[in-house]
């Protein structure tokens, strides 16, 4: 090594290095200023919305008590800004409230606006122009948000069938439940939130009916625990013989439909159903069983459940040691009395433990 | 061969490999950035008030405690104001020395419990199970010393709930961070794990366990940290996230399907990184078992934690995490090339081989061959300056993107101040801190390949930061 090999620029590896090392530093450089950039960009874009939301906030919370009758100009610039700050307002506030905004909404004239948002490329502006649309009720653009229900980003297709829902709630939701239904990609919890809003006189019978309609055709049965799960939202009377028949066609259905049926059950009448899943085998419908009869057994429903103590699946032990504890007659003494007289050492800790639980509660 | 051409196939391994490991880097880079504006535009909505549906799956988070006598009482009171529909706070005892249990015991009115415990997991023995008098959603398990993985997989066989999310003691969330890490589960039926971003609380504000003001530390150490985590949460995770071949969840702050670690049979013992080998390990069940499935990286900034700011103790956190690394890669090698290895087997576990095992290694001899080189005449000043240029301003270009990634992202450091004090932290780093932390890693990479015991290792906690509440 005692030779200079690598000495001056002309080598190829020290050429190539020299000009990755100069490319490199160039970069960031650039960066720098990219960074530097961005953030002179949305401070500039934040006192923006600072400077409009100052302007428009005392508009906005008038509207809290009553619709405004004169309308301050809306500048073009500001049109997608103010967008964001209605939204807020409009989700912060409810009932007449919301009305009263709406009124607004339509005076500064953001509705066309909100339109012709739909149609750009941008994803962040066209879920605030969906959401803005929604919340207008704007039945112009039930055409185009129907095409957007059905896109194949699960985004966007769920925000525009979320607008729909509120646009049209009435005549919307029997078209979408089979699209509920069928996209696993939308999340269950924000159409649950959708659902919601629209009430349970609205939805529980196009919910149960579209579970039934669902549960006839093998093609569509996938999506029926969906439905199912969501029918946790309705009115527990209106769906009561549609639950009677989900669980009639229990054997085509199998258990992820079974176990929220099970739990949808709250009429003594149907204990039925829960005694007859006691020993199912999946080990979950049994804890949905153990925990209904919790909910509308009778003490006749003691015996039946001893011999889950004994269950291999902790949940179900646990979940039949609860629904003992809450069948009528029955104390925390009683519980413990059990545990000393049973053989079973899993199930005499579970009595102890959900003992121990019912005193604490 | 003779010595010149030796020498100079050196000097393309040591070129070839700058510019490999960055190139590699700075691909990860563009798909996170690509995965950054898609998360951000989709949600845009999430800036609107928060609700729940009330489906949100419940969650039991699991806490494991070593010795944290002097922060555990404000841990837990935060971690109970978690704003979350349903969900059980379980506090792990791991046989801690000092007064740990006797803190928990008066500062929760603890009682015991007969709980009807389900051994699901290999666990030591526990020696009680509490409940609150005055929190019915806190447990605490006070179990025999086993280590932070024995201690989790007790928590597991204690918790009630189908997801359950492993979190340090003395981790400060954000109130809404259970929610963020808990939405890919309900987008997306075949989630089994997702773990959110970690950040640095040295120099942030914190009262009563929540972060009330962010802050840059004035500790070298601990500000160059801030520019680490930044890098490698930001591209180091959300760009193989996409890919779903993350093979690090931080065991900082991670929610994970409780049948699917199960099936996993849990944290293995024994080891240091036990995080990361159960993500790799659960990679490698389901791709093997052609399982669908998903292991989700949400860039939302969810947990600080405090990083060490003296020499000795950032020093050994290293060596720990370089072990931890070894260990996990090469416990789950048949993922390696397995034909249906996918992504994870086929491109994150090969670049994490190469670029972060063995990275350290062909780092060190790569600086010390060039210096070498130099000192015996076998390279001359330009070239040395050239190779040095060339290896730090790489560094600097990856640091700089990840901080600008940052900036478009999420600009936690919102002060025109912390600002600059992160370009000049960016570049400052690569001159000599990441070099110490490559020899650092080669020492863990040592003492892994001459095969040390593992444990909880030592982290001595200032907080100082921390307000009581």
């Amino acid at each position: 090594m005692g030779c200079v090999i690598v000495s001056d620029i002309a080598d190829p590896v020290l050429r190539f290095a020299a000009l990755t090392a100069a490319g490199a530093v160039a970069l960031v450089v650039v960066l720098i200023a990219a960074i530097l950039l961005v953030r002179a960009a949305r401070k500039l874009g934040e006192w923006r919305a600072r400077r409009l939301a100052r302007d428009w906030r005392p508009v906005l919370a008038q509207c809290a008590v009553a619709a405004p009758e004169t309308f301050p100009t809306l500048r073009a610039r500001e049109r997608y800004t103010f967008l964001d700050l209605w939204n807020h307002h409009y989700e912060l506030l409810r009932g007449e409230a919301q009305h009263h905004l709406r009124v607004l909404a339509r005076g500064v004239g953001i509705a066309p606006f909100a339109r012709r948002l739909l149609q750009s490329r941008s994803m962040r502006q066209r879920l605030i122009a969906m959401t803005t649309l929604g919340h207008l009720h704007d039945t112009a653009s039930i055409a185009t948000l129907g095409a957007l229900a059905r896109h194949r980003s699960p985004t966007l297709s769920f925000a525009a069938a979320r607008a729909l829902l509120e646009i049209s709630p009435a005549t919307q939701l029997p078209q979408l439940l089979p699209l509920i239904a069928a996209r696993r990609d939308w999340p269950l919890s924000a159409i649950a939130l959708a659902l919601k809003d629209l009430g349970a006189d609205t939805i529980s019978e196009p919910l149960a009916h579209a579970a039934l309609e669902a549960s006839r055709e093998a093609s569509t049965r996938p999506g029926v625990p969906r439905l199912v799960h969501l029918m946790e939202l309705a009115h527990g009377s209106a769906i009561c013989n549609d639950v009677d028949q989900l669980l009639r066609r229990a054997e085509y259905l199998g258990p992820e439909v079974i176990a929220p049926c099970l739990r949808l059950l709250n009429d003594p009448r149907q204990a039925h159903w829960a005694r007859q899943f006691l020993s199912h085998n999946v080990w979950y419908v049994r804890v949905a069983a153990a925990t209904t009869l919790q909910r509308i057994g009778g003490a006749e429903d003691c015996e039946r459940l001893l011999p889950l103590l004994g269950d291999a699946h902790w949940w179900v032990r646990y979940r039949a040691a609860h629904a003992l504890a809450r069948l009528p007659g029955m104390a925390p003494q009683r519980l413990d009395e059990l545990a000393a007289n049973t053989r079973d050492r899993f199930a005499a800790q579970m009595l102890r433990h959900v003992a121990a639980e019912e005193r604490f509660a | 061969m003779n010595g010149a051409d030796a020498m100079l196939v050196v000097q393309w391994m040591f070129v070839g490999f700058f510019v490999a490991i960055n190139v590699g880097y700075i691909a990860l880079n563009l798909v996170a950035a690509v995965a950054l504006k898609r998360y951000r535009d989709a949600n845009v909505l999430e800036a609107l008030p928060d609700l729940y549906s009330g489906l949100e799956p419940p969650v039991s988070l699991l806490v494991p405690a070593y010795n944290e006598e002097s922060t555990i009482d404000a841990s837990v009171r935060s971690m109970l104001q978690l704003r979350y529909p349903q969900f059980e706070l379980i506090v792990i005892n791991d046989g801690s020395r000092d007064g740990t249990m006797d803190t928990l015991k008066r500062a929760f009115d603890l009682e015991l419990f007969p709980r009807a415990y389900w051994p699901l997991i290999e666990a030591k023995p526990i020696r009680g199970i509490y409940r609150s008098r005055r929190y019915p959603d806190l447990r605490v398990v006070d179990k025999e010393n086993g280590g932070k993985a024995d201690a989790l997989n007790a928590g597991i066989n204690v918790s009630r709930y189908p997801l359950f999310c492993g979190v340090d003691a003395d981790s400060i969330l954000e109130a809404n961070s259970l929610r963020r890490v808990a939405e890919p589960f309900l987008n997306q039926p075949d989630t089994i794990v997702s773990g959110g971003t970690i950040r640095i609380a040295n120099g942030c504000e914190v009262e009563g366990g929540f972060l009330t003001k962010v802050g840059l530390p004035r500790n070298v150490f601990a500000l160059f940290q801030v520019v680490e985590y930044i890098r490698a949460f930001l591209f180091g995770r959300l760009g193989w996230s996409p890919l779903n071949a993350v093979l690090i969840i931080s065991g900082a702050f991670g929610l994970f399907r409780k049948d699917a670690v199960i099936a996993a049979n849990g944290y293995r013992h024994k080891t240091i990184g036990e995080d990361m080998e159960l993500i790799v390990r659960m990679h490698r069940h389901y791709r093997l078992h052609r399982k669908p499935y998903q292991i989700t990286y949400v860039p939302d900034p969810v947990c600080y934690t405090e990083a060490p700011e003296t020499f000795k103790v950032l020093k050994n956190q290293r060596v720990r995490w370089q072990r931890g690394l070894c260990e996990s890669l090469t416990a789950n090698l048949s993922l390696l090339f397995h034909p249906r290895g996918g992504a994870p087997g086929w491109l994150a576990f090969p670049f994490m081989l190469l670029f972060e095992l063995a990275g350290p290694l062909l780092e060190v001899l790569g600086y010390a061959f060039v210096i070498f080189a130099y000192l015996l005449g076998g390279i001359s000043f330009q070239a040395f300056v050239i190779f040095m240029a060339l290896a730090i301003s790489l560094g600097m270009l990856l640091s700089v993107s990840a901080l600008l990634l940052e900036e478009i992202s999420f600009h936690v450091y919102d002060k025109p101040g912390q600002l600059a004090l992160l370009i000049v932290a960016v570049i400052a780093e690569n001159l000599g801190y990441r070099q110490l932390n490559s020899m650092w890693r080669l020492w863990g990479l040592w003492k892994w390949a001459t095969g040390t015991q593992g444990n909880w290792g030592t982290m001595t906690r200032k907080a100082a930061w921390s307000k009581p509440t």
